[in-house]
C-alpha cells in the first residue's frame, strides 16, 4: 500500500501532511478562520485601494499610490513596534486592540469622504484629511494582526504539528487572496458600478473584519500547545522594539545580508506595483469594466498551485541560483508590459490596441508570479539561512528595513509616473495616434523593466562577494575567524 | 482570584512601558518625516489644477433627488477664486466640461448608464455663463470628440445644442464620428448622422469612419477563436479569455455602427433627441427608486414611471417618421 500511485502524488503528499493538524486544537481553528476573514478583507482592500482613493476620494493620480505606499510603510514600521506589545499585553486583548483600530480606521476611510461633504458640509479636499486619518488608524491596526496571528498558530501547534501549521496558514492566506479577487472585488463592482462598488468593496472588508473580531472573543488567552513555552515568553517580554536593530546592526554577518537586501531592492519594489499603479494602468488602458478581481487572482492562484506541485521538486536545487532566477524572471516579465502594443499585432486575432494590451497584462501577471513562486520562498529562507541560530526572528524582522525607504519612495515615483504616462482617458489619445513611446504607460514600464533588471544583473555580479549557497557556513567560519582575531587583537590592543 | 492566578501574577515580570513607548514614538516620528519627505519631493513634479476637486465630484458622480450639493458648492469656491474658472484646462488641456463627457467601458450599456449619470453635470456645466463649448484639449479633442470616443450619446446631444462643431477635427483630422465609429459607438453614431454629422471626411491617415469601423469589428469577430475548445468541457469549451473585457455588445454594436454608416439613418431635430434622453432619464431614476427600494415610497416610483411613459411617448408623437430601431434606448 505504501507505494501506491497515489501516494507518489505531489497533491496527495501535500495534502496528507496536514493530517498533523489534528493535534491542534479549537484555538488553532480559531486562528485560522480570522486570518481567513482579515486576510480577505485586507486583499479586497488593497486590489481596489488605489482606484478607492483616486476615483471615490477624489486623490490625484500622484496622491492616490502615494498613500497606498504609506499605508505599506505604516505596516511594516507598526510591525516592528508592536511585536513586543503582542508578547506582553497578551493575545485576546492584543486582538481586541488591533481590531478596534482595524475597523474604526475602516469606517473612517469609507465614510470618510461623505461625511466631510455632506454632513461637516466641508469641500472634498478638506473632507479628505479623514481619509488620511482612516488610513492611519487602519494601518495601525492591521499592524496588530500579523505578529499577532503568527503568535498564535506558534502557540496552539505543538513542536510536531507546528511547520505544517504554518504551511496551512499560508495556504489558506493565499485561499482568500483568491477568493478576494474574482469571487468578491468583481462581482461587487459590476453589481454597483466602477465607483460605488469600490465602497461596496471596502465595506465588506469591514465586515469580514466584525467576523474576525468575533471568532477572536473564542481564542483562550492562556492556552499553550506546549506549556514550557509559556516560561520562555517571559523572558522576550521586555524587549524594546530599538534595542533589536542596535543588538544586530555591529554584526557582519547583518551588515552583508542588508546589502545583499539593497540589491535585490529593484525587483522586490516591483512586487508592489501589483496594487500601487497597476490598477489604474489596468483601467486606463482597457477599461473601467476591466475584470480587475480575475487578473488579481492569477497571482495567488499559481502560488497555490506552485506550493503543491513544484515547491516540493524546485527544493532540490541550489537557492541562489533560484533567486536568480526568480528575480530575472520577475523582472523581465515587464518587457511584456514595455513593448509597444502594437508589436501584438503579429499574433493572430490581435488587431486592437485594447487587445494587445489585454495579452500583454495576461501574459506579465502568469510570468511574474511564477518569478514570483521562484524567487519569494527562497528569499525568506536566505534571510534566515543568514542570522545565527538564536536571532533568526530578529533578521527577519529587520530584513524589512530597506523596504521602509523603498515603499514611500516607490509610492511617490509611481504616483508621478502614472500622472505623466497613464493619466485617464490615455486609451482615447491612443486610439487617435497621439501618444508617442515617450509619452505612453510602455515607457513608464520600461524605466520599471530597467530598476528590476538591476537587481538579478548585481546578484550575479557580487555573488561571490555578498551571496552564498551555505550562508550558515559562512556566517560560523567568519564568525570563528572574528572570534579569533578579536582574541589576538585584544591583548595587542591593552 | 484562583491559587494558581495569584502565583501567575506574581511571577509576570513588572512590564517597562516607558522606553516601548519612547521606541514606538522614535518610529513615528521617523516615518512621519519619511513620507513628509516624500511628499516635498514630489511637489515640484506633480500636476495640480484648481478644478481637480471639481473633476473628481464629477466623475464619482453623486447626484441625490436631481442635485448635487458637493459640486454646486466647489463650482461657486472655484468661480470666486479663479477667473474663468469652467473652462480651466489641466495639464492634459482638459476643462471640467471634458471630464464629464468622458468615460472608458467596453460594455455599451455601462458607457450608456454613465452618461444618463452625468447629464445632471453636464446641464449645470453647460448654464455656467461665460463656458467655452468649443475649447480643445492638447490634441484637439473637443468635447464633443470625448463624448463620441466614450460612447455617451445624451450628453453628444447637449453639446451639439450648445453649438458645439460636429465636424470638428483634432490635430490627428479624427471628427467625432471617426471615434464613435472607431469605438463602434451606435447611439452616438447614429445621433452624429441625423444631426448632420460629415460621413466622408477622412483623417491624416486618409480613413473614413466607416473604414475605422470596420476594421475594429473585423478585429472583434476574429477573436472568436475558443481558448478551452479543445476540452470540450461545457462551460469551459465555450470561454473566451477575451470576453472577460470584451463585452460581447460592443461586437454587435460594431455591426450597427457600420450599418449606420452606409444606410444613414433620417434626419431628426435635437428636440426630438432631448425627449428621448429625458426618457431615459426618467427611466433611468425610476429604476434606481426601484432597485433602492428602501425608503422610496410607492408614490415615488409611480410618478417616475408616469413621467418615463410620458416621455416616452413625447419623441413618438413629435417624430412619427421615425423607425423604432432607430431610436436611442
Amino acid at each position: 500500500m505504501s507505494n501506491t500511485p497515489q501516494k507518489s502524488n505531489p497533491l496527495f503528499k501535500y495534502f496528507s501532511e496536514f493530517g498533523v493538524l489534528k493535534d491542534c486544537g479549537k484555538n488553532f481553528w480559531l486562528t485560522n478562520f480570522i486570518q481567513f476573514f482579515d486576510g480577505l478583507s485586507y486583499f479586497t482592500l488593497i486590489i481596489v485601494f488605489t482606484l478607492f482613493l483616486n476615483k471615490y476620494c477624489g486623490f490625484k493620480d500622484a496622491d492616490a499610490p502615494y498613500w497606498v505606499g504609506m499605508y505599506t510603510l505604516f505596516i511594516s514600521m507598526f510591525v516592528f513596534a508592536v511585536g513586543t506589545i503582542c508578547d506582553i499585553i497578551g493575545l485576546r486583548r492584543t486582538y481586541l486592540i488591533g481590531f478596534i483600530l482595524l475597523i474604526g480606521g475602516r469606517v473612517i476611510l469609507g465614510m470618510g469622504t461623505d461625511f466631510g461633504t455632506e454632513i461637516c458640509g466641508l469641500t472634498q479636499e478638506s473632507s479628505r484629511y479623514f481619509v488620511m486619518a482612516g488610513i492611519t488608524i487602519m494601518s495601525f491596526g492591521t499592524a496588530f494582526m500579523s505578529p499577532c496571528i503568527s503568535t498564535s498558530i506558534r502557540r496552539f501547534t505543538t513542536l510536531r504539528s507546528r511547520p505544517t501549521g504554518f504551511n496551512f496558514y499560508y495556504l489558506f492566506m493565499n485561499i482568500g487572496a483568491l477568493l478576494a479577487g474574482f469571487a468578491i472585488v468583481d462581482p461587487l463592482l459590476a453589481w454597483q458600478g466602477d465607483v460605488d462598488g469600490l465602497l461596496w468593496v471596502i465595506n465588506f472588508g469591514t465586515c469580514c473584519n466584525v467576523i474576525a473580531f468575533i471568532f477572536t472573543r473564542f481564542i483562550d488567552d492562556d492556552f499553550y500547545a506546549v506549556p514550557e513555552e509559556k516560561l520562555n515568553k517571559k523572558e522576550t517580554a521586555t524587549r524594546r522594539p530599538l534595542q533589536l536593530i542596535c543588538e544586530v546592526a555591529r554584526e557582519k554577518a547583518f551588515q552583508k545580508l542588508i546589502v545583499f537586501l539593497l540589491l535585490t531592492l529593484g525587483v522586490r519594489l516591483v512586487f508592489t506595483l501589483q496594487f500601487l499603479i497597476m490598477p489604474q494602468y489596468y483601467t486606463r488602458t482597457i477599461g473601467d469594466d476591466f475584470q480587475l478581481g480575475f487578473m488579481n487572482s492569477i497571482n495567488p492562484f499559481i502560488i497555490i498551485t506552485g506550493l503543491i506541485l513544484i515547491i516540493p521538486i524546485l527544493n532540490k536545487f541550489s537557492t541562489v541560483k533560484l533567486m536568480i532566477s526568480g528575480m530575472s524572471i520577475s523582472a523581465l516579465s515587464l518587457v511584456l508590459m514595455a513593448v509597444p502594443p502594437e508589436w501584438y499585432f503579429i499574433i493572430p486575432g490581435i488587431e486592437t490596441i485594447g487587445q494587445a494590451y489585454f495579452v500583454a497584462i495576461f501574459t506579465q501577471i502568469v510570468v511574474f508570479a511564477s518569478g514570483e513562486l521562484l524567487f519569494s520562498p527562497r528569499f525568506s529562507e536566505y534571510v534566515a539561512r543568514v542570522a545565527p541560530k538564536d536571532k533568526v526572528a530578529s533578521y527577519m524582522s529587520l530584513s524589512a528595513l530597506p523596504m521602509f525607504i523603498a515603499k514611500p519612495v516607490n509610492g511617490v515615483v509611481g504616483g508621478l509616473l502614472v500622472s505623466y504616462l497613464c493619466f485617464d482617458g490615455i486609451a482615447a489619445k491612443m486610439d487617435t495616434g497621439h501618444i508617442d513611446f515617450w509619452h505612453s504607460p510602455e515607457f513608464m514600464w520600461t524605466i520599471y523593466l530597467c530598476m528590476a533588471l538591476i537587481s538579478p544583473i548585481a546578484i550575479i555580479l557580487t555573488k561571490d562577494s555578498f551571496v552564498s549557497d551555505h550562508p550558515e557556513e559562512d556566517a560560523e567560519a567568519k564568525d570563528d575567524k572574528a572570534g579569533i582575531a578579536e582574541e589576538k587583537a585584544e591583548p595587542e590592543a591593552c | 482570584m484562583s491559587e494558581n492566578e495569584t502565583q501567575m501574577t506574581q511571577e509576570a515580570p513588572k512590564t517597562q512601558w516607558g522606553p516601548i513607548i519612547k521606541d514606538m514614538f522614535i518610529l513615528v516620528c521617523i516615518m512621519a518625516m519619511l513620507g513628509y519627505l516624500c511628499k516635498l519631493a514630489m511637489v515640484p513634479f506633480e500636476h495640480t489644477s484648481p478644478t481637480d476637486s471639481l473633476v473628481s465630484i464629477i466623475r464619482k458622480g453623486a447626484v441625490t433627488n436631481g442635485t448635487d450639493e458637493t459640486f454646486l458648492k466647489e463650482m461657486a469656491l472655484g468661480a470666486e477664486q479663479v477667473k474663468d474658472f469652467v473652462n480651466y484646462a489641466d495639464n492634459t488641456g482638459r476643462t471640467p466640461l471634458m471630464w464629464a463627457a468622458y468615460c472608458n467601458f467596453n460594455d455599451s450599456k455601462a458607457s450608456l448608464d454613465k452618461d444618463v449619470a452625468r447629464l445632471y453635470y453636464v446641464r449645470q456645466l453647460l448654464a455656467t455663463p461665460g463656458i467655452n463649448v468649443k475649447q480643445t484639449d492638447r490634441d484637439g479633442f473637443t468635447a464633443l470628440h470625448w463624448a463620441a470616443w466614450s460612447g455617451m450619446p445624451y450628453t453628444a446631444v447637449l453639446l451639439l445644442e450648445a453649438g458645439i462643431d460636429i465636424n470638428a477635427e483634432d490635430n490627428s483630422g479624427f471628427t467625432p464620428l471617426m471615434l464613435a465609429a472607431l469605438r463602434g459607438n451606435e447611439q452616438v453614431t447614429r445621433v452624429l448622422l441625423s444631426l448632420g454629422a460629415d460621413a466622408t471626411k477622412v483623417n491624416k491617415e486618409g480613413k473614413t469612419a466607416s473604414q475605422l469601423a470596420a476594421e475594429n469589428e473585423r478585429a472583434y469577430s476574429k477573436r472568436e477563436a475558443r481558448i478551452f475548445a479543445w476540452t470540450r468541457i461545457p462551460g469551459l469549451a465555450d470561454f473566451n479569455l477575451f470576453e472577460l473585457i470584451f463585452a460581447p455588445s460592443r461586437e454587435a454594436s460594431y455591426q450597427g455602427t457600420i450599418k449606420l454608416l452606409t444606410t444613414h439613418p433620417t434626419a431628426t431635430s435635437i428636440e426630438t433627441l432631448k425627449q428621448e434622453m429625458v426618457a431615459a432619464e426618467a427611466k433611468a431614476s425610476a429604476e434606481k427608486a426601484k432597485a433602492e427600494e428602501t425608503g422610496a415610497d410607492k408614490s415615488s416610483i409611480e410618478a417616475n414611471e408616469a413621467t418615463v411613459e410620458k416621455a416616452a411617448e413625447a419623441p413618438a408623437q413629435s417624430a412619427p417618421e421615425q423607425a423604432p430601431s432607430e431610436q436611442l434606448p
